[in-house]
């Protein structure tokens, strides 16, 4: 076929020849090659450079996602800071930074998930997961008595509104605040659920030995995902909570200043 | 696995040490296996770090003085940025991975700086040329 | 011997099945081994294609998708049209008419241009160019095929319910305040759509990167998959943006919160900000798959490689970055800071830089080129002459003096329309044409696709270039109504976006009739270089028999070569002839019953095995 065009010659050596009907590489190879390396990737270094670099240009667009909705923050707390501070002062740093707390710890678990996988330990990856999630069930529970209380002190735009607003404050602007405060969380909580949901399944996966027999992939996989969550909150709790300095005992009442 | 047929170019057309995007040679720890201290010292670091941001924001700068209050965001995002890189370096494994991922993370930020940097200059250079209405 | 194009010879099998010398083929009545399997015939039932991970099949399905799209956003397009002939633009209530221009945007520009080459020609083509048996996560291909869907489904919905009238833009506060369209559902079904472009991008990032052949270095792809990568950044970095701006959108539009809204505290202009955040990028999502297209055509149809690969393929790159710099310059007039708007302004300017050296590049690839003039090159060569016009009217946009008078006037519209029309929906076509017969195994009749490029190029012409002049002397866009002195300017516009439509539908009716009537087509009816020519038309499943190993760059094209080739050809035919004639007569001096079946079975076979070694071709 190379002869056809003369020219080709010199692009490609080994060309392919007439009519393919089936690969037969990858079958001939089959005993080579693991169950769970997809037929489209030449070996298991492929694939998993590949796998991570698609978990990475996911997140890449989560950033930009999430990077969207902190500019929001950025431009309106310049330009409305009385109001974002007095709106601050009504949210719970103490119940915020609990939620800190735990959702580190959950990073913590895990990576040691993840390490567990390495090393084919099931059992502690299993624990390690299954700690993970109750580590992020309790911050979306604790995240649940925070919106309550939000509720009960009508601070909901829209839907239950009729906060304290100290003296010199815009409702409007507070409000926007609280806008701004309930998508961000709100977007981070959806994020929660879903990896709680994929941490869960891979739990019920991993003790049917799928992740400790070398495909330890996808547990790193969701790891760089909860990671990821956990740093979106990391940026999250100072911007939010911590706004013009908070004091002791200031978020009992949820009151004004 | 694809075979390396004999190529039917000379050998001098031929370069053997073409490596191909499957190549081991230059990523080094693709499976590295980070030890659990380490892990335990990060954790250890992260939450000092929280202890410290909630501090400084009970410490409240505005108390030294007004024009110091915006020390306050500047140290939070300060301790922030330094706990996410923590994260991102040991956790995400970002010191064990090739430049590549290097280069898609930092892409992804560099992006976001740019999408501030730029919608920022609108707002903040407001008024600096004497236009009407802008 | 140059030829003028490339025409099917029938004496000797070149470009075309050997068989069929042009005509009218059926592959029934062939014995099953010599009906090749590949990615089409492999398994028909609607459950394969519905749940394929095959790359071309995707391709497919998304060609098929597009299509329709494509003629629901020129119908609305038409009724627009249609308004305007007439200054009092009576056709169809105010109202109606700003429906029909929000519909004819936001499906051609989320539901056509954005993925039309991507997820066509580049799902079809970007593992074949670089060597692999697929893209890096076929399910994902997939996923964003439905997702695609989905959306499509979605905003089609929302059409028919009522329409939108706040313009593709959507601007804040009145589409999330004031409007009384289906915003919030049509914001969804984009939101979706949007991840869709997400997940072709990111899957062609990470192919390209991982995924070539051995040997294919980074200097040695072809310029397509240069720029498709390029796009694909632009995809996977600004996408989100739009994401999250519609997701506040419908938040303001459900709960009347005013994040954009002045009287409630907001700023109508970060929405625009974040809204052309993405937008602006996004028209080079729909016009770098062109360029990558035409890169291609014009190195085959000229028979030369192109002149500055690296220039070419820096210049995609560089387009991709400094795209996310620019968007500011849709904003000049909305308040934004004059600050600001120099510096968008000069910025605008430098995006032009890379699109100009593509430009020059090009047409040094043509200079003391081979030309043929076949179908892909027509409209390739209508990209070259259009894009430059686009081009060039777009610096009158950027810069900021004479934007302030052009800026919602039909100026904008022409600009625009040359580009995403003019260039981008022509390269796609010319695309089409180029890989019709690797994608489907048949050629496309070429009488009827260049008179149909010389249609489209004449009605393009007759109706966007009167808009330019109408633009300048001040005719504002997105109204229904305007003022008398414009009327025969819009006549114009209106008679030659018949025409347009004339020069669409054509290729619509021949590619559908080629798909059985067209004559079969070789490996390489074109002589292309590139490892998708090294495959049968159309390719098996799994693409490559064996996974190929690169030793030298691409566009080894050389009209020397061709010379020789076609001489050999002759040679060839020459021979045949001779075989043929030598037969009968051999059989006439055996006898005269013999002679009849020999002659009977002698042209039919002569052409299709003796010419085996010289031209290898598929079943």
């Amino acid at each position: 076929m190379s002869a056809e065009n003369p020219a080709l010659e010199h692009y490609i050596a080994g060309a392919p020849a007439g009519n393919a009907t089936v690969d037969h590489d990858a079958h001939d190879e089959h005993g080579d090659r693991p169950i769970y390396l997809a037929h489209h990737f030449d070996d298991m270094e492929q694939q998993r450079e590949c796998v991570t670099l698609g978990m990475w240009s996911f997140l890449a667009t989560e950033i930009m996602m999430f990077g969207g909705l902190f500019f929001v923050y950025t431009l309106y707390r310049h330009f409305h800071f009385a109001a974002y501070k007095a709106g601050s002062h009504h949210l719970d740093w103490k119940m915020g930074t609990l939620n800190t707390f735990v959702l580190l710890a959950s990073s913590l678990t895990m990576a040691l998930a993840v390490h567990a996988a390495q090393v084919r330990e099931k059992k502690k990856m299993i624990n390690f997961l299954l700690a993970t999630m109750a580590l992020g069930v309790a911050f979306l529970v604790i995240k649940g008595f925070e919106w309550t209380k939000d509720w009960n002190d009508g601070l909901i735009p829209a839907l239950q509104w009729h906060p304290q607003v100290p003296a010199g404050v815009d409702p409007n602007n507070m409000m926007m605040f609280f806008i701004i405060y309930f998508s961000m969380t709100g977007l981070h909580a959806i994020h929660m659920i879903i990896g709680l949901a994929i941490v869960g399944w891979m739990t019920y996966l991993g003790t049917k030995d799928f992740f400790t027999e070398g495909n330890d992939q996808p547990i790193e996989l969701i790891g760089l995902y909860w990671h990821f969550v956990d740093i979106v909150w990391v940026f999250l709790f100072p911007l939010l909570y911590l706004i013009g300095g908070i004091t002791l005992g200031a978020a009992a009442h949820g009151g004004g200043h | 696995m694809a075979e390396k047929i004999p190529s039917q170019n000379p050998e001098h057309l031929v370069d053997r040490h073409a490596q191909g995007p499957n190549s081991q040679e230059g990523h080094g720890h693709e499976h590295h296996v980070v030890p659990v201290k380490t892990y335990f010292l990060i954790i250890g670091i992260l939450m000092v770090l929280l202890v410290v941001t909630v501090a400084v924001a009970l410490l409240d700068f505005s108390h030294f003085g007004a024009q110091w209050a915006w020390l306050n965001i500047v140290v939070a995002m300060i301790i922030a940025i330094v706990k996410a890189m923590l994260i991102l370096w040991f956790f995400m494994h970002l010191k064990y991975s090739s430049k590549v991922v290097w280069l898609f993370a930092g892409a992804a930020f560099m992006w976001l700086v740019i999408m501030f940097a730029l919608t920022n200059a609108d707002y903040f250079t407001r008024g600096w040329l004497p236009t009407p209405g802008r | 011997m140059s030829s003028v194009s490339y025409e099917p010879r029938a004496d000797v099998g070149d470009g075309f099945h050997p068989d069929m010398q042009g005509e009218k083929v059926s592959m029934e009545g062939r014995a099953e081994s010599e009906i090749p399997i590949n990615y089409l015939t492999a398994d028909n039932s609607l459950k394969s294609w519905l749940f394929t991970i095959d790359h071309k099949r995707i391709a497919v399905l998304y060609l098929i998708s597009i299509t329709l799209f494509f003629f629901l956003g020129g119908a609305a397009a038409s009724v627009v049209r249609l308004n305007l002939m007439t200054p009092e633009g009576n056709l169809i209530r105010a109202e109606t008419y700003n429906k029909m221009f929000t519909a004819h945007g936001v499906i051609m520009v989320f539901f056509f241009l954005i993925p039309s080459i991507p997820a066509t020609l580049g799902n079809f083509l970007i593992p074949m160019m670089i060597g692999a048996r697929d893209l890096a996560f076929p399910k994902i291909n997939l996923l964003s095929w439905y997702l695609y869907i989905i959306g499509g489904i979605i905003t089609l919905f929302a059409l028919i319910m009522g329409c939108v009238d706040t313009g593709w833009t959507f601007y804040a506060p009145y589409s999330s305040i004031y409007s009384n369209g289906w915003v919030a559902t049509t914001a969804v079904g984009i939101f979706i759509a949007g991840f869709s472009s997400i997940l072709t991008g990111f899957n062609f990032i990470i192919t390209v990167h991982k995924m070539r052949a051995p040997g294919l270095t980074w200097f040695r792809l072809p310029l397509f998959v240069w720029s498709m990568y390029a796009t694909s950044l632009i995809q996977v970095l600004g996408t989100p943006v739009l994401a999250i701006t519609l997701l506040l959108l419908a938040v303001e539009r459900i709960f009347q919160v005013g994040i954009f809204s002045p009287q409630l505290g907001g700023d109508p202009v970060l929405f625009q900000h974040l809204f052309w955040f993405y937008s602006h990028p996004a028209v080079y999502i729909m016009i770098l798959p062109g360029m990558a297209v035409i890169s291609e055509i014009i190195t085959c149809f000229s028979r030369k490689p192109v002149f500055g690969y690296r220039f070419v393929a820096f210049s995609s790159i560089a387009i991709a970055v400094l795209s996310f710099l620019l968007w500011g310059h849709h904003m000049f007039v909305a308040g934004q800071s004059t600050y600001a708007s120099l510096m968008f302004s000069l910025l605008s300017f430098s995006v032009a830089i890379p699109s100009a050296i593509k430009v020059f590049n090009w047409t040094s690839t043509l200079y003391k080129g081979s030309i043929r003039l076949n179908t892909p090159m027509l409209y390739a060569l209508g990209f070259i002459g259009l894009f430059a016009i686009g081009g060039l009217t777009g610096l009158y946009l950027a810069a900021l003096a004479t934007d302030v008078h052009l800026s919602d006037t039909y100026f904008v519209i022409a600009h625009f329309h040359y580009i995403m029309v003019g260039a981008a929906v022509m390269a796609y076509l010319g695309g089409l044409h180029f890989w019709w017969p690797k994608i489907t195994g048949r050629m496309y009749p070429e009488g009827w696709g260049r008179t149909a490029a010389i249609v489209l190029f004449v009605g393009f012409n007759l109706t966007f270039f009167p808009q330019f002049i109408i633009g300048y002397h001040g005719m504002p866009r997105r109204y229904h109504s305007y003022a008398p002195e414009y009327q025969i300017y819009n006549i114009f516009s209106t008679a030659g976006a018949t025409i347009m439509a004339l020069g669409y539908l054509m290729p619509f009716l021949y590619l559908f009739w080629s798909l059985k009537h067209g004559a079969v087509a070789s490996e390489n009816p074109w002589r292309a270089t590139g490892l998708e020519w090294q495959t049968p038309s159309p390719p098996p499943t799994l693409n490559f028999d064996r996974i190929p190993i690169v030793t030298k760059g691409p566009y080894a094209y050389s009209a020397e070569d061709d010379e020789i080739l076609d001489a050999q050809m002759d040679i060839e035919a020459a021979r045949l002839k001779l075989e043929n004639a030598a037969a009968t007569v051999a059989a006439t001096n055996e006898g005269s019953t013999t002679a009849h079946g020999a002659n009977g079975t002698t042209n039919g076979t002569t052409n299709g095995t003796s010419d085996g070694k010289e031209n290898p071709r598929v079943g």
